[in-house]
């Protein structure tokens, strides 16, 4: 199974993934409702802020899933991708309630709740981020890759106390 | 290539705002400050995000981070300011709709607002949303001079883009090919054949006109297109370009 993986150390917040993301699911440039979003949160007096990318995780046990009173989201056991049916959508707003991430956002031209569908394979995304920070990759790999940055950051934090 | 442009006019003498459909402006009248975004500011890629400030005489270019683009998703193309204030205020636009608020804090003068981090950190605190865009210490003089201390933008509205499928493939072959965003501040537009073809893309995908090579030199002599002055990243929390301040 591939995902989406976001590494903030790369991301400067251009937003280029918002716009794009936005222009082919709803034919216009409209950032609010793209489906993967940047988020800035203020760092510390002097310091940049911090960024972090909100989108569907699709999640190995997706809460939004059992909290559909309609039945219209889905988990492919096979490739793992989480989609709904959202011309069934009648917008209760559990999904985006019950999302620990917070990517099920509504669409106000489809008046349905939506999330990331990865464009079917070839995340545009990923093709438009100018740092790159943005990957769709195997699962493993990106754990592995996760586990590599973790490592790093911890030898340069134990470089720093010494 | 006409580009028509919604503008939103403010009196400040009167605090009267109103909206006009104008055409593309090329100097400023009586004592107005017109700002104008550029031909694909908001579109895609921050790179073309930039500004055109006029005060009198010619356009200057001005690379002002992600304002550009909040702005027309707030539905203004432009922005004429004409009028005085008594003191400084605060601009505050909101999904076609303007407003002019008070300072959030007192500020001495116009050189304590350039340092302005009580300024700034008030105005988050008070404003900031995912969709709001804050101006404060790259605020032109030309404004602060107006009494307009700060520009507080929050855009949630949609540009339209008359063919979506050859903007995408326009931008991906921008990205892909590495044009520009490490080099946006020093980059001319015009002087560069593969630079220029992808422009002449994106703008015909975007207004559905084919875009020649006489209209990019319009539009970048208006300041319209690219051309960010060296130095744009004075605001390093939302230059366009991420590099650091300098």
């Amino acid at each position: 199974m591939k995902i989406l993986t976001f590494d903030q150390s790369k991301c400067d917040g251009c937003g280029a993934c918002q716009r794009l993301c936005s222009l082919r699911k709803k034919g216009k440039v409209q950032p609010s409702e793209a489906r993967i979003r940047i988020k800035r949160t203020d760092g510390a007096e002097g310091e940049s802020p911090f960024l972090r990318a909100v989108y569907c995780q699709h999640c190995a046990e997706p809460t939004c899933v059992t909290a559909c009173m309609r039945g219209i989201i889905l988990k492919d056991p096979a490739t793992g991708l989480v989609s709904r049916k959202t011309e069934d959508c009648f917008q209760c707003a559990a999904c985006a309630v019950m999302c620990p991430v917070g990517a099920a956002l509504l669409d106000h031209d489809m008046d349905a709740f939506v999330t990331c569908d990865l464009c079917g394979g070839d995340p545009l995304c990923v093709k438009v981020c100018p740092r790159g920070a943005i990957k769709y990759e195997d699962v493993e790999a990106a754990i592995e890759e996760k586990r590599n940055r973790y490592a790093q950051m911890a030898m340069r934090e134990e470089a720093m106390h010494r | 290539m006409k580009r028509e442009l919604r503008g939103l006019y403010i009196d400040l003498d009167a605090e009267v705002f109103s909206w006009k459909t104008t055409d593309l402006p090329s100097t400023a009248a009586d004592d107005a400050v017109v700002i104008t975004t550029g031909v694909l500011a908001g579109t895609g890629s921050p790179v073309f995000d930039c500004l055109s400030i006029k005060e009198g005489g010619g356009p200057s270019s001005y690379c002002s981070g992600r304002i550009a683009a909040a702005l027309r998703y707030a539905g203004a193309d432009a922005v004429v300011i004409r009028g005085q204030l008594a003191k400084s205020r605060v601009l505050v636009l909101e999904d076609g709709t303007g407003m002019l608020d008070d300072m959030p804090v007192k500020v001495e003068n116009n050189e304590a607002l350039k340092e302005g981090t009580a300024l700034r950190r008030a105005l988050r605190d008070q404003y900031l949303t995912d969709e709001t865009v804050i101006e404060d210490r790259a605020v032109p003089s030309a404004l602060l001079a107006k009494g307009i201390a700060a520009i507080i933008v929050t855009g949630t509205g949609g540009l339209a883009v008359a063919d979506p499928a050859a903007m995408i493939d326009a931008y991906i072959e921008f990205y892909q090919n590495s044009l520009c965003p490490d080099d946006v501040c020093t980059c001319d537009p015009l002087a560069d054949e593969a630079c220029a073809a992808i422009l002449r893309k994106l703008i015909t995908a975007c207004y559905g006109e084919t875009c020649t090579d006489e209209d990019l030199a319009h539009f970048q002599e208006r300041g319209l297109l690219v051309a960010q002055p060296a130095g744009c990243c004075s605001d390093a929390d939302s230059c366009c370009c991420g590099k650091e301040a300098e």
